[in-house]
């Protein structure tokens, strides 16, 4: 393999494992503030893909209907939760705040329609679609089960999955969809092309590791939410709702899965279930990460997205057997750095 | 109510009719995927449900019990029937090695593992050339019984429900011996079950490998059923669904993995059928109706349908008794060594910078009652754990016997003669008294799943059994021998770890704050039953923070208080202790 | 008389399937410390968190003339009752200060800036260690936090659980006197405490809790002088 090849594999797997990185950081914002292993994150990503992509075809995504749907599902949950505690004005203001969001954004992409814009309207789009997602599938799913082990929380988070896969299918059809390319052309570094897209994807990645720094460093909210993370019964003593903490890290996840997907539609065709394997590489960097460290994770995911690379190169066929047969000896050291406390979990 | 065995007898008449030539093909197909799906959802109710262990990566096996057969059925010519040994012995060491990795791995970890290797294998499958790859292997010749093909699916069936029904007495024969008792106090109860003798990361490979091979006759089963391979149903998400069937079932139970089975299959057909004609073709409806049924379940069945259903249909099992048996052997009587049965000596504990134990050294000799008490975060829990080879110690030693403690674990120290309590009770709640005092008398036997599977082991059986009900007769709990611990009041609860670790006929008896929690005439009865166990020669360390209950009870008490012993002697001496009553009743200078 | 700013009726509580607190009722006076004594396992810690709303429990809690039994524990801060609890749960790999801040949270920003400054004054060692982790704190500088986190919420009632576990004698001292300066400032306290005697001295009211309930109650000072509360800690009684 000459300096070439190798150069190029490096940006490829850097640009993946940027992706990844960011995937990874939701993860572990999720787990830490809900105890929820979150296996639906990649249908964020996926789902931010192809409304983009649609977006930029100039087409009503089908995420639009699905937001509606489970916008309605939401608050069915919502009101349910209220029965014991039941009053009018409580329960139209619930109607009001779940539905807003689904409606405007129809408003929206019916107004705008086919007409041409900047690609930088079709990514807040996306973004204001695919966000209230999170929320959503946190009300019904997840927040009437707070107090259950993670376990169980674990096996509600791949029913989701399974059910939010078959509506991608049943909303996105077995197609997929490509964008053009964030940035187009390149620039010439010596040997190797960078690709606009690669540094579009470079530049939006490090915007948001900074800007979620800021938010968990330097505001009283995102402090409220590492708290929640850090010791949950002592954020209810604060007064902090870790119901709201829960939906605010939910809302985190979607929009960053959105984003991801919107970095990787332009060079992958997204289907409907490719979500999957790709939160799933984030998961392994997550869980490198102990699923609490946020620099660990990125490195992880660094590490993963060059390793894909270069065993792409050199054994393609065996890519996805490598990349997770890579996680079991980390997660052997993760065992046994975690001591006995698990176990005792019913 | 149906009494249990009528129950099962009209299950058996319905199993027939499949058989008859009036019942359609179709629902006999679907029969037939329901006991495929029933195998590895029992195998999942052991793993899952009992032993605490949640695998997402169940297909694999299946994948490895159905590729082996296909294997050597199409290429190298062997009988079906002669390849099922060997598919299970292909899953078996597959399962042995995943499942030397797999069950180390602690808590939420392990299900993220089985992810992991579930989806690493799928991929595998369809990658190697033997294999046929994505295209898998077809076919694959079906078996046959006196020259009778079982080329159709009707006469798969009653071969597919034999197995079932073997899978399920071999399951049910397992949990009811003294190797189930371990698999049941798995979850959430390890560390319980390790002071007992049980070897916990054994007894959670034998799990795992038993269902893993009840997933690889499933496997050969549908080998010989569809005659072809390929990896799709081999890959992850099949793996979620049996994992699903057994929650919607009911994780606990063989009655709720057939359950499940069938509430799956029969659902996903439906849904298959009937969701294009109302949606189209395209919408994979079933998937949403079934995570939302899961959604469902947790929410509102946390412990799946099978409990309900058989709460509103099945009469309880009857209460039984053990009958006289041989006695156990009992412990060699130790030569006495002279000197005191338990010696402390300089026992300091640092956690980081805190130091929770400082130099304890005391004793305690053949047949007293000692107790060790101390306000609370004194060190006594911490010098408790020390003792028991729960904590390690950071300096100084503890001799039992004469004979020291060099890194001592709780399977250690139960071997060498020490039955112990928990302050927190741990008790198995879904399991009889009868059933948690015998896993006390645990090291006493020797059986092992397959001599248990096989029914080998009843001779032993009825003696561990035996000598549990003996404890709780001794200890007074007779009339609860049937009921389940976890409907026991606290001061019972409490009276039943103590007759669990008398069960390990022991020589010295640690009780964590026996007395925490108790009534007034529940601390009498605790403090009788300690008076009557020294009477016998018992020797008792208890560690206390009612000083009434110790005071009437005991020879001697040591007090902690920061870490450190602050006096020690007879109980009249320490209740006028200027140091105890600080201690005790604070005092601000 | 005044109505009572806490009032607990008939409060019933269970710790898993075990009865803790079995029909307890009390009553706190604006302005009043109330002490509630008694063995480990009594039922004292259940007794604070349920009428803090972190368990579920039987009965009522009253706070300022309105039944709060059906709300959160959220709520409950807004309202005005803390609770800093037996483990105090810090947000250990936080800074002090940030521990105080997220204290404040339930109220607006000018309010967190006086009430830091009054906490800081209070306590002049959690200023010294503003930036300091709070997990690397001594126990005694880990039971001020807790309590001036509470206070960042303006509480008018405060509960504490235990203030004095685990401390050495020379802070307990402190946190007695804290204690006392804190009902001078006009906060109301419920004080569930092991170390009877320093209790029983900084309290007016004082209930003695066994198995669940209340078995004597009265004026702190009376009980003080009671022999049989020394009998039930030292089991003179048997």
């Amino acid at each position: 393999m000459d300096s070439t090849i190798l150069l190029f594999l490096l940006q490829d797997g850097v640009t993946n494992g940027a992706v990844y990185a960011l995937l990874g950081f939701a993860l572990v914002l999720v787990f830490t503030v809900t105890r929820v292993i979150f296996i639906p994150q990649g249908e964020f990503v996926a789902f931010g893909g192809l409304t983009y992509a649609a977006l930029r075809a100039g087409k009503i995504p089908s995420t639009v209907p699905l937001l509606m749907i489970l916008a309605g599902v939401a608050l069915l949950a919502g009101l349910w939760a209220r029965r014991r505690t039941w009053s009018n004005a409580a329960a139209a203001k619930d109607v009001a705040l779940t539905l807003a969001m689904p409606v405007l954004v129809w408003l929206i992409t019916r107004a705008l329609g086919s007409a041409s814009r900047p690609a930088a309207v079709d990514v807040l789009l996306t973004i204001a679609i695919v966000a209230p997602m999170g929320p959503y599938l946190y009300r019904f799913a997840f927040e009437p089960l707070a107090e259950a082990s993670v376990l169980t929380l674990f096996i509600a988070a791949v029913a989701v999955h399974l059910g939010m896969t078959a509506m991608g299918l049943a909303f996105f059809g077995a197609e997929g969809l490509r964008a053009p390319p964030l940035i187009d052309g390149g620039i010439t570094v010596g040997p190797l092309l960078v690709t606009g897209q690669s540094i579009a994807v470079y530049v939006t990645v490090l915007v948001l590791i900074i800007a979620l720094w800021l938010l968990f460093g330097y505001t009283l909210p995102g402090k409220a939410l590492r708290a929640t993370a850090i010791n949950r019964a002592g954020a209810n003593l604060v007064g902090i709702s870790t119901a709201m903490a829960g939906r605010v890290a939910y809302g985190l996840a979607a929009i960053i899965g959105a984003i991801s997907g919107i970095l990787i539609v332009p060079t992958t065709t997204l289907y409907y279930d490719s979500g999957f394997l790709v939160g799933m590489k984030g998961f392994v960097a997550a869980i490198v990460g102990g699923l609490a460290s946020y620099p660990l994770t990125g490195l992880a995911a660094i590490a993963i997205g060059t390793a894909e690379a270069f065993s792409a190169f050199h054994a393609s066929a065996y890519k996805e057997v490598i990349v997770f047969a890579l996680v079991m000896p980390v997660l052997l050291l993760r065992s046994l750095g975690a001591g006995q406390s698990h176990d005792e979990e019913e | 109510m149906l009494p249990r065995p009528l129950a099962l007898a009209l299950l058996a008449v319905l199993a027939v009719v499949p058989m008859l030539g009036v019942f359609p093909p179709f629902w006999v197909t679907l029969a037939d995927n329901i006991g495929l799906a029933a195998l590895i959802a029992m195998g999942l109710v052991l793993l899952t449900g009992v032993g605490g262990m949640t695998s997402f990566g169940q297909a694999a096996f299946v994948g490895f019990g159905g590729y082996t057969t296909a294997y050597l059925t199409t290429v190298a010519g062997w009988s079906p029937w002669l390849s099922l040994p060997a598919s299970m012995l292909v899953t078996g060491l597959a399962a042995l090695i995943l499942g030397l990795l797999t069950v180390r791995l602690a808590g939420h970890y392990l299900p993220l593992g089985t992810l992991a290797w579930g989806i690493s294998l799928y991929y595998l499958f369809g990658r190697i050339d033997l294999l046929g790859r994505h295209d898998g292997i077809s076919g694959i010749p079906a078996p046959t019984v006196f020259g009778h093909s079982l080329i159709e699916p009707r006469a798969m069936y009653p071969v597919i429900w034999g197995m079932v029904a073997l899978a399920a007495l071999a399951t049910v024969n397992l949990l009811n011996s003294r190797t189930g008792r371990a698999i049941r106090a798995l979850r959430g109860h390890a560390e319980m079950a390790r002071s007992f003798g049980v070897d916990k990361a054994r007894t959670k490979l034998l799990v795992f490998v038993y269902a893993a091979l009840l997933a690889g006759v499933s496997g050969w089963l549908y080998a010989h059923l569809q005659r072809a391979v390929n990896p799709t149903p081999f890959g992850i998400i099949p793996g979620m669904e049996y994992l699903f069937m057994a929650v919607i079932g009911g994780a606990g139970q063989v009655g709720g993995a057939i359950l499940g089975a069938t509430v799956v299959i029969v659902l996903k057909d439906i849904l298959q059928r009937v969701t294009p004609a109302i949606f189209g073709a395209d919408l994979q409806f079933e998937a949403v109706v079934f995570g939302a049924v899961i959604l469902a379940t947790l929410q509102f069945a946390r412990n799946g349908l099978w409990p309900r259903l058989a709460e509103l249909f099945l009469a309880p099992p009857s209460p039984w008794t053990p009958t006289a048996a041989e006695p156990l052997p009992t412990r060699p009587p130790a030569p006495d060594a002279g000197g005191p049965l338990l010696v402390l000596d300089d026992v300091t504990k640092r956690f980081g910078g805190l130091t929770a134990v400082n130099t304890v050294s005391f004793s305690v000799g053949r047949g007293e009652i000692v107790a060790l008490i101390g306000p609370n975060g004194a060190g006594k829990s911490t010098t408790f754990d020390l003792i028991t080879g729960v904590q390690t110690l950071t300096s100084g030693s503890v001799a039992f016997d004469g004979v020291p403690f060099v890194d001592a674990t709780p399977n250690a120290v139960a071997a060498r003669g020490i039955g112990r309590t928990f302050q927190h009770t741990k008790l198995v709640a879904d399991m009889s008294v009868l059933e948690n005092v015998a896993i006390g008398a645990h090291q006493r036997g020797t059986s092992n799943a397959v001599s248990s599977i096989l029914r080998l082991d009843r001779a032993e059986e009825a003696r561990l059994l035996w000598e549990a009900q003996r404890q709780i007769e001794r200890t007074g709990l007779a009339q609860y021998a049937a009921t389940q611990a976890g409907a026991l009041a606290l001061g019972q609860q409490r009276i039943a770890e103590i007759a669990r670790a008398l069960a390990l006929d022991p020589r010295l008896l640690l009780l964590d704050e026996p007395a925490a929690g108790l009534r007034h005439f529940e601390k009498v009865a605790l403090a009788e039953l300690l008076r009557g166990l020294k009477a016998e020669g018992m020797t008792v360390l208890l560690v206390e923070h009612d000083m009434g209950f110790v005071m009437g009870l005991v020879d001697r008490i040591v007090v902690l208080d920061f870490g450190s012993k602050i006096a020690e002697g007879r109980p009249e001496d320490i209740r006028t202790d200027p140091a105890v009553i600080e201690a005790y009743l604070g005092g601000v200078e | 008389m005044t109505a009572p700013l806490l009032s607990i009726r008939t409060l019933t509580a269970s710790y898993g399937a075990v009865p803790a607190v079995t029909g307890v009722s009390l009553d706190i006076q604006p302005g009043e410390i109330v002490t509630v004594i008694g063995a480990n396992g009594a039922g004292k810690s259940t007794l604070l968190n349920a009428a803090m709303g972190a368990l579920p429990a039987g009965g009522a809690v009253w706070f300022d003339g309105a039944d709060v039994s059906a709300l959160g524990v959220e709520a409950r801060v807004r309202r005005g009752l803390c609770l800093v609890p037996e483990k105090r749960e810090l947000f250990a790999t936080m800074s002090v200060r940030d521990n105080l801040e997220l204290g404040g949270w339930c109220v607006d920003a000018a309010r967190r800036r006086s009430g830091l400054e009054d906490v800081f004054q209070r306590f002049p060692r959690l200023s010294e260690r503003q930036a300091q982790m709070a997990g690397t704190l001594s126990g005694g500088e880990r039971q001020m936090l807790a309590m001036g986190r509470a206070l960042m919420a303006r509480p008018r009632v405060l509960m504490l659980d235990e203030p004095s576990l685990g401390l050495a004698p020379r802070i307990v001292g402190e946190v007695f006197a804290i204690i006392a300066e804190l009902r001078k400032s006009g906060v109301s306290i419920l004080l569930v405490e092991q170390n009877a005697r320093a209790a029983l001295r900084s309290a007016d009211h004082a209930h003695v809790m066994e198995l669940g309930a209340f078995t004597m109650s009265g004026p702190a000072a009376d009980l003080a002088r009671d022999k049989r509360v020394a009998e039930i800690y030292l089991g003179l009684g048997g």
